[in-house]
């Protein structure tokens, strides 16, 4: 099978996930008990108004119509109307999206820089104190659950230090700019910097790990001994050659993780009140708006699958040993 | 003996949890909080020759998870273990708000269930509580009804009907009176305590802040009259959830009515007594033709938002087009037949019947809105003025939902507020919004903060804590459509387990009043002092079902006996 | 054979000594491997608190046995402790009679810790062996047999890589009610799928190798060639993973409950760091928050520190390098 033939399978494949994955979305919600009316009764609804309220909302219809529409709506990329905010889900979902992407783009950015630098100084100094010292903090790390690794930044710079802003996204009534402005600005990286170290630390240990283990692959090579016997400087032979060749599983496994970090958004956002798509889909779920619960699950998945897609084809396509089935 | 029993029972619970033996010794560690309890007086003290029937069934008893409400949760888990101690059984069902709200007021599938009602100022009439949570009217004890327990007393209903009508203040507070006597003698539900607020500010950047009756800081009054120290020209303000809408045709939610209030005038407004004060209204309002026709003087000078004024053509129509297009509250014009311009200043209303709560309810309730912008709104409900033009003390500036609201003083206003803008910020949950006053990052926060926020509050010199009762309330309801719960006897031994001291001192921290009515004290003139009380006694409540045909067997398991007889109502 | 005819019991010596030196040759890979051991210490030690926490009594058919009558907590971690005024003891700091303090409800902190112990013990070993039992058959079979077989269980694979584990698990918990079964459910939902693609590539690497070709020859049935030829060999993987799926399944359970989906009456250390948060008790009573975040910590570490050691046994490569 060829290259090509192998990619379109993969595609006819994504697409029957897909389809199996949005099923799941659907059935899962429809099952889902309470309805997101029952709560104004407390705040004196009448009755009569609340069963207008359902009705308007769709939910009386045949479960084969909402099927239907649910799946019409997601092909023509809107999800309806939140139920809460009375807004269609497009209006608000995008900048929580916006703003787990800064979030989570940055924390793995952050994460991949040290960890390849210190998975590969890692490799470079094996047998050492420094190799051992690195990978019991990078287990350590690891071990952390997210939630306890922004308890303890939260108590170290903001309780006793007080040099970060306690929760947030920007300082309240700042005027902070349009568009992209928004979030290239001081305020907004200061407000960014204590989650996004957060999961940084959180997810170093898989990079940096993989890229030691690749690098005492590499430099167990014919080709590296070569370099030292020509005389290169360490330095030289350490990232010209060694690192840059054990990077390339580090990067397809990329992927997966950013799948990881998606999930562990919703933690890290509780902690530090970020308002991006996990919170959002903690927020509907706990208050039945299913509209937007779905259409974050639906964005979060989608991305999930599209990157282990990416990651399947990157594999084979960087490294031609591997063999299309 | 005794002892023995109620580790037994204990353990049988325990499994009852995990399912499987082994792995629920393990699992559990130790759920409850009973084990602390000291083992009464045992049961069988009480002598009943009667011969013992079936056993009593489980009661079904839903409460909150610890995550949508921690107080009440452990409240519900110290009362479950009463219950048991006095021989029920019980099967604790933990659900989220919205599930336990859905399951408790629309299913109606509970034996008990444990929820409060809010303390609106327009709940200060006794309306919402004597009939809407009481009344046996198939509206209130149907699907998504406020009489969850479907409690149905003849004798009730007809005093509660009568309260309503009457217009005469003294008449309908003896009305009003009676009424809780019988709800505290037949105790369709346990009144627990009155949750009321400590909100906190920060003294160094405001002053002359003004907390209300159920509200706090939340109240429109602290809004306009709040006066920044120094320079300072922004309140910023913290409430635990984002608004849902500042739609004033579909108002729903507390927290929006909090906000499309400042931005929209009604004719009166109830201040901290629970009395309405003209407003918009130049004066009281005069009743004719035995309170069938109600005049309405407008005050003079109002002007929108957009520079246009007021007029009493937009307020007749607002009450109007209100009446026909909120969904939700549309039906509070339902005792109004027709709304007439009567003069320059005037708008006269014309009701099917005189009604007592008519201007608390229905005139201080209804907003004033711009006719000439409404008017081209083809769907009022789902489309918005994007402008949100009113003629409130505050104009609409902009909205970026979960981050902030801003607002600006509407310098026109004939009560305009003492800060140039108000920025209202939602946060994920009470503690971050203390973390951010405790950090200067806002000004005030319209919510309770935990118990151990409060006591770490107190001792910021920064910070201060604002006390503010309340006339919202928290029970215990008891599904009388159900056979098990429809005797008044036990009814009245379960409400004899509620703990309501332990409640008010040791989960609220002592923020709480202990209540046995669902009229709070602090709603004087409606409170009834000398209803009967039930405060913790479990051996009261084991003779209260022993008098009433109950019984136990060996195990302390409680039984009917031949002598029992299902009562519905005492009296 | 002569030997058949020996009691069993005379062979117990034998047996033992083996087994012995069985296990001691497992454990030879952590000798003078310090974090290993340091792994092997801390696991051993909150197995200890897990056991020895709160007394076992086992409760069947209405008889009562206590299996294990010692309790290393020295309060019933549900009680509220008053002062001699009878006022509650709210959030008070370490004393001699409360070493971790108290919390919001005057219950002992350390009582806490140390019961805690056992709802991660056991969703962590549940949840992760469960997780690599279905893992590992799932991978075998699709392997093993390959064509439509593989494809379909490879696409399901694919489905549950689609998941996003905590919103997947909120949504899953508010549909069935937070119970600690479905909790582990969920993580076992999350958890196959790596174990099952992983082995699958492994048998795929054995499928052909001489010793399964010649099991085929004499007529050894799937099952059999599955189980009793290509099993033993990847089994050690899957023990490897196995460690590893106990931390990701203690971190998992830890941060549901952190949010407040975890087993309602249960002691757990997530759940304990959630009621401190939701208590905002976190700036002042750091006793409550730290001793069940640094034990969640010390047991996720013990397997992997543990993992990372059987590593080098699965994959021998690692260790000649070091």
């Amino acid at each position: 099978m060829g290259l090509r033939a192998y990619v379109l399978r993969r595609i006819g494949q994504l697409l029957l996930t897909y389809f199996v994955f949005l099923t799941i979305l659907f059935v899962l919600f429809r099952m889902m008990p309470g309805d997101p009316t029952s709560v104004f009764i407390l705040e004196g609804l009448p009755a009569e108004a609340r069963e207008e309220r359902i009705e308007e909302l769709g939910f009386n219809d045949p479960l084969y119509i909402q099927y239907f529409d649910y799946m019409r709506q997601l092909m023509t990329g809107e999800f309806g109307d939140s139920i809460i905010y009375r807004e269609p889900v497009v209006n608000i979902i995008w900048d929580k999206v916006a703003n787990t992407l800064f979030l989570m783009g940055s924390s793995l950015i952050l994460a991949y820089t040290i960890g390849i630098l210190g998975g590969a100084l890692m490799g470079w100094y094996r047998g050492t104190r420094f190799e051992k010292i690195g990978i019991v903090g990078v287990l350590t790390a690891r071990s952390s659950p997210e939630f306890w690794i922004g308890i303890i930044l939260l108590s170290v710079f903001v309780f006793w230090l007080g040099w970060f802003p306690a929760a947030g996204m920007r300082t309240v009534g700042l005027d902070s700019g349009e568009g992209i402005w928004r979030f290239l600005n001081r305020d907004f990286l200061w407000h960014l910097f204590l989650p996004m170290l957060t999961g940084a630390i959180f997810f170093t240990a898989t990079p940096a790990l993989l890229m030691r283990n690749t690098m005492l692959d590499v430099l167990d090579e014919d080709y590296i001994e070569v370099k030292e016997a020509e005389g290169l400087p360490e330095r030289r032979i350490l990232y010209r050659h060694a690192a840059r060749n054990s990077i390339l599983p580090v990067v397809t496994v990329l992927a997966i993780v950013t799948g990881a970090a998606m999930g562990g958004s919703v933690i890290i956002e509780t902690v530090f009140n970020w308002d991006g798509m996990g919170r959002a889909i903690v927020d509907a779920v706990n208050r039945r708006d299913l509209p937007l619960a779905m259409a974050a699950f639906f964005i979060m998945g989608s991305l999930v699958i599209f990157m282990n897609f990416v990651a399947d084809i990157a594999y084979v396509y960087l490294d031609p040993r591997v063999e299309y089935e | 003996m005794r002892k023995h029993t109620e580790s037994r029972r204990d353990f049988l619970r325990k499994g009852g949890i995990a399912g499987v033996a082994g792995l629920s010794v393990s699992l559990a560690g130790c759920p409850g909080a009973d084990e602390g309890a000291a083992p009464a007086d045992d049961s069988t003290d009480i002598d009943t020759d009667a011969e013992l029937t079936e056993p009593v069934p489980e009661l079904d008893f839903v409460m909150p998870t610890e995550g949508s409400n921690a107080e009440r949760h452990e409240l519900s888990l110290l009362a479950a273990s009463s219950f048991e101690e006095v021989g029920f059984e019980i099967n604790r069902r933990q659900l989220d708000f919205e599930t336990q709200v859905s399951v408790a007021l629309v299913e109606h599938d509970f034996d008990i269930n444990v929820i409060g009602w809010g303390g609106t100022p327009e709940r200060i009439d006794p309306q919402t509580f004597i009939s809407d949570l009481h009344e046996g009217l198939e509206s209130n004890v149907g699907p998504g009804g406020r009489n969850s327990p479907g409690y149905d007393n003849p004798e009730y209903n007809e005093i509660a009907a009568e309260q309503f009508l009457t217009v005469d203040q003294d008449r309908r507070q003896e009305l009003v009176y009676e009424a809780q006597e019988i709800l505290a003698r037949d105790q369709p539900r346990t009144y627990i305590a009155n949750e009321d607020d400590m909100h906190a500010y920060r003294p160094g950047n405001f002053q002359d802040i003004v907390p209300t009756m159920g509200e706090g800081l939340n109240s429109f009054w602290n809004m306009i009259e709040a006066t920044p120290v120094g320079d300072r020209d922004t309140l910023r303000f913290g409430y635990p959830t984002e608004i849902t809408s500042l739609n004033p045709m579909q108002d729903m939610a507390t927290p929006d009515r909090q906000w499309v209030r400042v931005i929209y005038d009604r004719l009166y407004r109830v201040t901290d007594e629970g009395v309405p004060q003209p407003w918009a209204a130049a004066d009281d309002p005069t009743f004719e033709d035995d309170g069938e026709t109600v005049v309405v003087p407008i005050r003079e000078g109002m002007t929108f938002h957009d520079g246009e004024p007021v007029t009493a053509e937009d307020i007749a129509w607002s009450f109007e087009y209100f009446g026909e297009h909120s969904v939700t509250y549309g039906g509070r014009m339902d005792p109004v037949e027709e709304v007439t311009v009567t003069g320059d200043h005037e708008v006269t209303f014309h009701l099917e019947q005189a009604f007592a709560p008519f201007v608390a309810n229905v005139l201080a309730q209804i907003y004033i809105f711009p006719q000439h912008v409404w008017e081209d709104i083809d769907d009022p409900v789902d489309q918005d003025d994007e402008d949100y033009i009113g003629s409130g003390p505050y104009q609409f500036d902009e909205w970026r939902l979960e981050e902030e609201l801003r607002l600006d003083a509407f310098e026109d206003h004939f009560q305009a507020p003492n800060v140039d803008r108000i920025i209202r910020v939602p946060g994920a949950d009470v503690s971050t919004l203390v973390r951010m006053l405790e950090e200067d990052e806002i000004d005030m926060v319209g919510a309770t903060p935990s118990v151990s926020a409060q006591d770490r509050l107190e001792e910021d010199p920064d910070v201060e804590n604002v006390f503010a009762p309340t006339i919202a309330f928290f029970k215990f309801a008891y599904n009388m459509r159900n056979e098990v719960m429809q005797d008044v006897h036990l009814r009245r031994a379960l409400s004899y387990c509620v703990d309501k001291h332990a409640y008010v001192e040791d989960m609220m921290g002592g923020v709480g009043t202990v209540t046995h009515s669902p009229i709070a004290e602090v709603n004087e003139f409606w409170h009834n002092p000398d209803v009967e009380q039930f405060t913790f006694d479990l051996q009261a409540a084991r003779d209260e079902l022993a008098g009433a045909g109950y019984g136990w067997d060996d195990d302390g398991r409680l039984h009917y006996t031949e002598d029992h007889e299902p009562q519905m109502f005492l009296g | 054979m002569a030997t058949r005819t020996r009691p069993g019991w005379r062979d117990l010596p034998e047996k033992l000594s083996s087994g012995s030196r069985w296990i001691a040759g497992k454990f030879r890979v952590f000798e003078g491997d310090r974090i290993g051991q340091t792994g092997l210490v801390l696991l051993f030690g909150i197995i200890l608190i897990g056991i020895f926490g709160r007394p076992i009594t086992l409760d069947l058919f209405g008889m009562s046995q206590t299996l294990q009558p010692f309790s290393l907590a020295p309060y019933d971690p549900s009680v509220s402790h008053r002062g001699p005024d009878g006022r509650l003891l709210r959030l008070e700091g370490p004393s001699w009679a409360h070493p971790l303090g108290t919390n919001h409800l005057g219950r002992d902190v350390l009582s806490r810790v140390i019961v805690g112990a056992r709802v991660s013990l056991i969703v962590g070993t549940i949840a992760a062996f469960m997780a690599v039992f279905i893992g590992t058959n799932i991978g075998l079979t699709a392997a093993y047999f390959g064509g439509w077989v593989d494809d379909v269980l490879m696409r399901i694979t694919d489905i549950a890589y689609g998941l996003p584990f905590l919103p997947f698990a909120i949504v899953l918990l508010a549909i069935m009610g937070q119970s600690i079964y479905w909790i582990i459910f969920a993580i076992v939902i999350i958890l196959w799928r790596s174990t099952a693609r992983v082995i699958r590539s492994q048998v795929l690497s054995h499928k052909n190798r001489p010793y399964v070709e010649s099991a085929e020859a004499i007529g050894a049935s799937n099952l059999r060639i599955m189980y009793i030829h290509i099993l033993p060999n990847v089994l050690p993987l899957a023990f490897l993973y196995a460690a590893f799926a106990v931390g990701y399944a203690v971190i998992a359970e830890a941060s549901l409950s952190f949010l407040g989906f975890g087993p309602p009456e249960m002691i757990s250390w997530g759940g304990m760091i959630f009621t401190a948060f939701n208590q905002d008790a976190i700036r002042q009573a750091w006793w409550w928050v730290f001793p069940p975040g640094l034990m969640i910590m010390f047991f996720v570490m013990s397997v992997f520190f543990i993992g990372r050691t059987l590593e080098m046994v699965v994959n021998p490569e690692l260790r000649h390098r070091e």
